[in-house]
């Protein structure tokens, strides 16, 4: 027996009408997409063998993403093409395959660090987009494993930068912690902007557009 | 702003927004533009039960084949999304097009189980459909109501257009062909109804006139056109080896209750048990053809991805080729590495080696249904099996490395004594006792019997049709006398609400008076009924009392000359034979099943299935 494995990266979409899924259940969605697809995948050992799939970066819910990543172990080798063609041909339709390739020198999903969020929204108020990114500290509540912390929101942003459409909504491009190691929500970000400006936020749409890895650039 | 777009700015306001969104695999998305008749499929509870109904699965497939229908599903809104709903303005839309169903041309309604029948009002209310059908007019569509509570759901009369009675791969089809017909012509609604009632298995409830007796009683049931049958038959597919079966079922993103394929094996039941509906209803039985139903199984793990199957018809152990089939599917599960969950079987001896071939690796827990504790019971009801039977079979699961069985039993069934109750605890400590006589070293630990017992509610179209319902105070009694007599901790014994069981039989043989009370409720904000958390006694006593009626009118023991509410459908069991069969179990003499012997109940009518084997 060859020690050879055949594991590949996966990039895809998840689209407006799957956003509401939770991590669980888009999981199984994934996991019957494969089997369907009749993919050669590789089951673990053991009483209840499961597929060897590994979903980079849980997308929160209400979140939409161009940029999904997972790792699935083959049996065998398969066309990159061909892999992304049965997917495709398998998944709902707003989960699309974009690339695939066998993983070689890639990362690995533990060294997520950041991630780009477009944010589309409406305020009940104008606002001075600029002052918030100019702040050194703002304190919010985030949830920890040990309950409630107060933590400085601008540990977890590299970037932020906001500006007004056409239309009088808002529209913020975000580089937030993601993985991990340190993680914040885009939905908190939000609620900090909310209270920063002292105005109600509503009509939200989030999707996450890329994901940055430690040490790579 | 569009729908869409408004429902978007809610989901993220309620729980399990996935419910309302739509886009699962295998959903069908049609352009509007392109199709001439659209049906919105209502399932008058949450999406989880509504998505495990196999009926909803069948006829969405069916009706989406055709080019010029589109079939969309629709469940109730659960409470929070309700509010959210009202509270933006948001009417109620269809899962695939996000479209109001207002605009469609049919809402179908399948009638599952009483309890639903304020959702459905509630649902037309979300919908902004005018609630009453008289109150319909151009450019609404046609209510229509279905499924098997619908032969006699004269309470939710005022509230449909027409009901289709049976099985409906073959009539639903014929009325969207009538509709299109219709549409051409321009013509009234009263007139498309006219031309459907001319369609066996379409019940037209406005064409009827019913006249009662100063008592209450029905006094005549008067058609109102020479054109309206005087019976309605209802519809069966008389050969089911060539029904249409989908190849391809919807498969939710969240969990459902029967998250799973389903087969439908055969449809009736042989057995005649006499409360049960479903084996009265369903008649006669039809079996499907074993590579059938092996064929249907590979299409659907192929377009699904499911990782379990399982096989749905009301007593599958009666299936004739069981074995092959069992066999062959086993076989395919393996390659498949999907696994077979087998609904309740009968207590005989191939069941348990059957039983033995699924479970290779865990052992789960088994249910049983004697659903009567004494013997003399069992034969009032013509549930042919014995103690003897149940405890053999529980000494083999027991032997097999199980521990933990379920028994359900019913409480309240007519000519039942305090004894044939207490004999409930009896018979589960027998069960206790086969599993203490096996010595330790061949029992699995942890021993864990179930005792669950249902409140009996009479039914329309069985032999008990006639009979008096336990009220609450006398089931409450039987409930407590067998909770001491049950005394021994090794079984748990549940039971079920009597406020709920005594709704369910006001409205399992109520008339057409009672839509008045139903939609008294819902404006009481009644909904959920089925939901023990939502439920409200309160609210329906004051729904009655406004109204004037009094429930215990529909739970009285009735006379077999009176005219029956429902007496204008011909399921095909005849009234002669439900007598005899009542008399029958008065004197707690059984009746032999289908195979056995033809009892003559009258189903033969529709020239097929076991009749003529």
């Amino acid at each position: 027996m060859s020690d050879e494995r055949f594991i590949y990266r996966l990039t895809y979409t998840k689209g407006e009408r799957v956003k509401y899924i939770s991590h669980l259940d888009f999981l199984r969605c994934v996991n019957r997409a494969f089997k369907r697809a009749k993919v050669p995948v590789k089951y673990s050992q053991g009483f209840n063998p499961h597929i060897l799939l590994n979903i980079g970066l849980p997308c929160p819910v209400g979140v939409s993403s161009v940029c999904e990543e997972l790792d699935i172990e083959l049996t065998m080798p398969m066309e990159n093409d061909e892999i992304i063609k049965r997917m495709n041909s398998s998944l709902p339709d707003a989960i699309r395959v974009l690339e695939c390739k066998r993983k070689e020198n890639d990362p690995d999903f533990y060294d997520i660090e950041y991630a780009r969020y477009s944010i589309n929204f409406s305020a009940d108020s104008a606002f001075d987009t600029e002052t918030f990114s100019k702040e050194d500290e703002f304190l919010i509540e985030k949830k920890s494993k040990r309950g409630m912390k107060e933590v400085n929101i601008f540990e977890f942003i590299k970037e932020l930068k906001i500006s007004e459409n056409a239309d009088g909504t808002y529209f913020a491009d975000a580089v937030i912690s993601a993985g991990n190691k340190l993680n914040l929500k885009p939905d908190l970000l939000i609620s900090a902007l909310s209270s920063y400006y002292n105005m109600n936020i509503k009509d939200v749409y989030i999707e996450r557009k890329e994901i940055f890895y430690e040490n790579v650039k | 702003m569009l729908l869409k777009e408004q429902i978007e700015n809610i989901l993220p306001l309620v729980e399990k927004p996935a419910r309302y969104t739509g886009g699962e695999l295998n959903s069908i998305v049609k352009d509007a533009s392109k199709v001439d008749v659209r049906f919105a499929f209502c399932f008058a509870d949450t999406y989880e039960v509504g998505m495990s109904h196999l009926g909803m699965k069948i006829l969405y497939s069916l009706m989406n084949e055709r080019e010029d229908v589109w079939c969309e599903r629709v469940f109730a809104p659960w409470i929070d999304m309700e509010e959210e709903m009202r509270k933006a303005d948001i009417p109620l839309y269809g899962l695939e097009s996000l479209e109001a169903i207002k605009d469609f041309d049919f809402l179908g309604f399948t009638l599952q189980y009483e309890m639903c029948y304020t959702n459905i009002i509630n649902m037309l209310s979300l919908a902004k459909v005018p609630l009453l059908a008289k109150d319909r007019g151009e450019g609404d569509p046609f209510v229509c109501m279905g499924g098997p509570c619908a032969y006699s759901a004269e309470a939710l009369a005022d509230f449909s257009d027409f009901y289709i009675l049976g099985e409906g791969e073959e009539v639903n089809l014929e009325v969207i062909d009538v509709y299109k017909q219709w549409k051409k012509e321009g013509k009234s609604r009263f007139e498309f109804l006219k031309m459907i009632s001319a369609i066996e298995g379409v019940y037209v409830p406005s064409f009827y006139e019913i006249s009662y007796n100063d008592n209450g009683t029905v006094k005549a049931i008067d058609t109102k056109y020479d054109f309206v049958p005087k019976k309605v038959r209802k519809r069966i597919i008389k050969d089911l080896d060539k029904v249409y079966y989908p190849d391809k079922f919807v498969v939710p993103f969240i969990e459902i209750v029967h998250d799973r394929i389903m087969l439908e094996v055969f449809r009736g039941c042989l057995r005649g048990c006499r409360f049960c509906q479903a084996g009265m209803i369903y008649r006669p039985v039809r079996e499907k053809m074993p590579q059938t139903l092996l064929d249907s199984a590979q299409k659907l793990i192929d377009s699904t991805g499911y990782e379990e199957i399982s096989l749905s018809s009301l007593s599958t152990s009666d299936y004739s080729c069981l074995k092959e089939f069992t066999d062959g599917l086993l076989e395919m599960t393996e390659k498949e590495k999907i696994s077979l969950s087998l609904p309740s079987l009968r207590l005989d001896s191939f069941s348990m080696e059957l039983m033995e071939k699924v479970q290779k690796v865990r052992k789960s827990s088994l249910t049983f249904a004697p659903e009567a504790g004494s013997q003399r019971m069992r034969d009032v009801i013509n549930k042919n099996i014995t103690e003897e039977d149940l405890l053999t079979a529980s000494k083999t699961a027991f032997e097999g490395g199980y521990s933990s069985i379920k028994l359900y039993f019913m409480m309240g069934l007519p000519f039942e004594t305090i004894e044939d109750v207490c004999a409930i605890a009896d018979l589960s400590k027998k069960v206790v006792r086969e599993y203490l006589s096996l010595p330790k070293e061949k029992r699995s630990p942890g021993l864990r019997i179930t005792a669950s017992v249902a409140s009996f509610v009479p039914k329309a179209f069985t032999p008990f049709q006639w009979a008096k319902q336990d009220d609450r105070d006398t089931l409450r009694e039987k409930q407590y006398a067998l909770k001491e007599a049950m005394n021994d901790k090794r079984v748990k014994y549940n039971y079920h609400e009597a406020p709920v069981s005594a709704l369910e039989g006001v409205f399992a043989r109520g008339d057409r008076r009672l839509s008045k009370v139903l939609l008294k409720a819902h404006e009481l904000g009644v909904k959920f009924d089925g939901w023990s958390d939502q439920f409200s006694q309160e609210k329906w006593d004051k729904a009655f009392e406004e109204c004037g009626i009094d429930p215990k009118f529909y739970t009285r023991e009735r006379s077999f000359d009176e005219i029956l509410p429902w007496d204008m459908i011909d399921v095909g069991v005849t009234k002669e034979f439900l007598i005899r069969e009542a008399k029958k179990a008065k004197d707690a003499i059984t009746t032999p099943h289908c195979r056995e012997k033809c009892s003559g109940c009258g189903a033969s009518c529709f020239g097929g299935g076991v009749c003529f084997e």
